[in-house]
């Protein structure tokens, strides 16, 4: 059975589009981020989720079931909000046990002195306690249950909201950036503790951040949105290594990959300015070379250019270069004792790894490529 | 805080309290002649402390005359019956015009501002025909009714709940909250400052009111406390003016009690929307 499936969701504000047609399936159990540059739709598409913003066309199914004309109420999700918006004027234990009293009790029964009167009222409280308890004492915030969220550091708050959240085992989960406002350290931690929690509860989770460090490293996939569309879902790994677009590429990793302009000949060797780099592809005309930064290293022969920059990292070594041909820029991520072989202002022969290269169109679309031997492409 | 040396404060208490002996002179005053008898009360010398005490007299005289706490009575009712009914109207519309998105909100926001500049006297005749028709003069519902939809109350409010955050409405909506759970559960008690103050302003035009009751009511046991001190006028026909003052204290003094109570959390409800959720 599928967690979340979105089926062409098309939104507009007024004549602005920013959702224009996005499918998407989130499997069961799935952990998946929506990372994207601010303004590229994704906060939007969690909503429409949500049932927060409505779909100009586009239907939305949770757990099987279409949800598109349902509100937020009826759709069985829980979601984290940036700036957790907690209920102020409730103590902890209450702001959890929010969405159970809602739930559980009826109307009657949740007015205040009259409502706890009614037979079995008692009973149902005690049930919606003892849960919140046991969610308080998941995420270690048991100490802290009369607090109002006033008297909270952001670390306890984002955790009273993702208690909030998990409290009623809701059939998927929404995070809208919930680490953003806590400070680095606390992030760092924080990451792990959202993926062994996620674990725990086992409901699909859709995470949505523009931190692409935070999408690698909790998601079991990361879609990539750009202006309205998802460019490529995949895993982690395969985002990473093998783009589908040249916008994903140059989005997802740090340093940002490196691209180059480069020609493909009519017998499909791919040359950047005159130097064959051993890769070749189908079709011809000018394109576009990407290389991450750990894939391109100093060589005997390559791409001639001079060295602008360094900055030692401690694990690698950044070298800046400049083509000097073309004049574009360059990033090597060099082992760490190469330090002293590499000298600003050297002129180096820069060879990308031919098996790791990436070659996309004009259009930023990707190109199929081979490894070629360099012996070939000089024949 | 660091305290400051007493001296360097007391130019300040001291222009403080002469601004709050100006304004609470007349009441002072009031209270004095309260417990003086007649005729201490139009001697030339100013002292606040009578020569014979007359409280006794005067107010006794208050009891005996008229029905005083039946006033009180009736005014408790009809101001908080006008509250409850004010807030119950005000709160979801002021809500609907702050959080909602809905064709014709900023018409309907304008029809509120445009209620706000006419004054209720020129409504009162057509007010009154309407209430006569219906034969419901001389009852609480007329003097409860026409005061039950503040567009003052929705515009303050509305004022307040756009500085609410959509997001807390957002993760009340997504916990299973339908809107008029959100607006009792959610919006009006983080709102509850501008609650307080508006609670404030309705009880003490309506506790005050003179104007409305004497055009619906002409039953005396239906008389509001201001009414009261009239038919008391009339009845001594304004001779005595510390019986008069002992009335008028005694109709004031629920409103000087609710207030010195409310104070602490009036304060405490200001201090709280300082604080971030």
């Amino acid at each position: 059975m599928s967690g979340i499936v979105l089926h062409d969701i098309q939104k507009s504000f007024g004549a602005t589009k920013v959702l224009r047609g996005v499918s998407l399936s989130v499997a069961q159990g799935e952990f998946l981020s929506l990372v994207g540059p601010s303004g590229c739709g994704k906060t939007t598409l969690m909503r429409i989720i949500a049932g927060l913003e409505a779909v100009s066309s586009g239907a939305v199914q949770i757990a099987g079931r279409d949800v598109t004309a349902l509100r937020a109420a009826d759709r069985d999700v829980a979601m984290v909000f940036q700036n957790y918006a907690l209920y102020p004027h409730l103590t902890v234990r209450q702001n959890i046990g929010v969405p159970l009293m809602m739930r559980r009790l009826s109307a009657a029964e949740r007015i205040p002195f009259i409502g706890g009167l009614l037979p079995g009222v008692a009973e149902k409280q005690r049930t919606i306690n003892a849960d919140v308890a046991n969610a308080a004492e998941m995420l270690g915030i048991g100490k802290l249950m009369d607090r109002k969220p006033a008297q909270l550091s952001g670390g306890q708050r984002q955790r009273v909201a993702l208690g909030r959240a998990i409290v009623r085992h809701p059939m998927a989960f929404l995070m809208d950036e919930p680490l953003s406002n806590l400070d680095a350290a606390l992030r760092v931690t924080t990451r792990s503790e959202i993926v062994a929690l996620h674990r725990r509860v086992g409901a699909s989770t859709v995470y949505v951040t523009h931190d692409q460090s935070e999408a690698m490293t909790m998601s079991d996939r990361v879609a990539v949105m750009m202006d309205g569309l998802i460019l490529q879902v995949g895993t982690p790994e395969d985002i990473y290594t093998n783009p589908q677009d040249l916008r994903v590429a140059a989005f997802i990793g740090s340093p940002s990959i490196n691209m180059l302009a480069a020609e493909v000949a009519p017998d499909g060797h791919v040359t950047v300015g005159p130097v064959p780099v051993g890769v070749g592809a189908s079709g011809h005309g000018p394109a576009i070379l990407a290389i991450r930064p750990e894939d391109i290293a100093p060589h005997a022969t390559g791409i001639a250019a001079r060295i602008e920059h360094q900055e030692y990292l401690g694990e690698s070594l950044l070298v800046h270069a400049r083509v000097l041909d073309s004049g574009e820029q360059v990033i090597c991520r060099l082992p760490p004792e190469k330090r002293r072989q590499v000298a600003r202002g050297e002129t180096v022969h820069l060879r990308p790894d031919p098996a790791k290269a990436l070659l996309f169109d004009g259009d930023g679309r990707r190109l199929g490529s081979r490894v070629l031997s360099l012996e070939d492409a000089h024949g | 805080m660091q305290s400051r040396p007493l001296i360097l404060d007391l130019p300040r208490l001291a222009l403080l309290s002469l601004a709050a002996f100006v304004v609470l002179a007349p009441y002072i005053w009031m209270v004095a002649v309260s417990v003086k008898p007649q005729d201490e009360v139009f001697k030339a010398s100013l002292s606040l402390i009578p020569q014979k005490w007359a409280l006794v007299e005067n107010y006794g005289k208050v009891l005996a005359t008229i029905p005083i706490w039946t006033y009180i009575v009736n005014g408790l009712i009809v101001c908080f019956g006008i509250l409850f009914f004010q807030i119950l109207f005000a709160v979801p519309a002021a809500y609907a015009l702050a959080k909602l998105n809905f064709r014709g909100r900023e018409l309907v926001f304008g029809f509120v501002m445009l209620g706000l500049l006419v004054p209720y006297q020129t409504t009162a005749l057509p007010l009154y025909l309407g209430i006569h028709q219906l034969g419901l003069l001389n009852s609480y519902t007329a003097l409860i009714a026409p005061f039950t939809c503040s567009v003052f109350a929705i515009f303050l409010f509305r004022q307040f709940f756009r500085a609410i955050p959509d997001d807390l409405i957002n993760a009340a909506r997504i916990d299973g909250m339908g809107e008029f759970s959100i607006v009792w559960r959610v919006v009006l008690p983080n709102a509850l400052p501008a609650a307080t103050a508006f609670a404030i302003f309705s009880v003490v035009a309506h506790w005050n009111d003179l104007f409305w009751p004497l055009i619906v009511i002409q039953k005396g046991d239906l008389y509001t406390p201001a009414m009261g001190i009239l038919a008391f006028r009339s009845v001594e026909a304004g001779e005595d003016y510390g019986a008069l003052m002992a009335a008028a204290l005694l109709v004031t003094a629920p409103l000087v009690l609710a207030f010195l109570l409310a104070q602490r959390r009036f304060i405490e409800g200001i201090t709280m929307t300082g604080l971030k959720g």
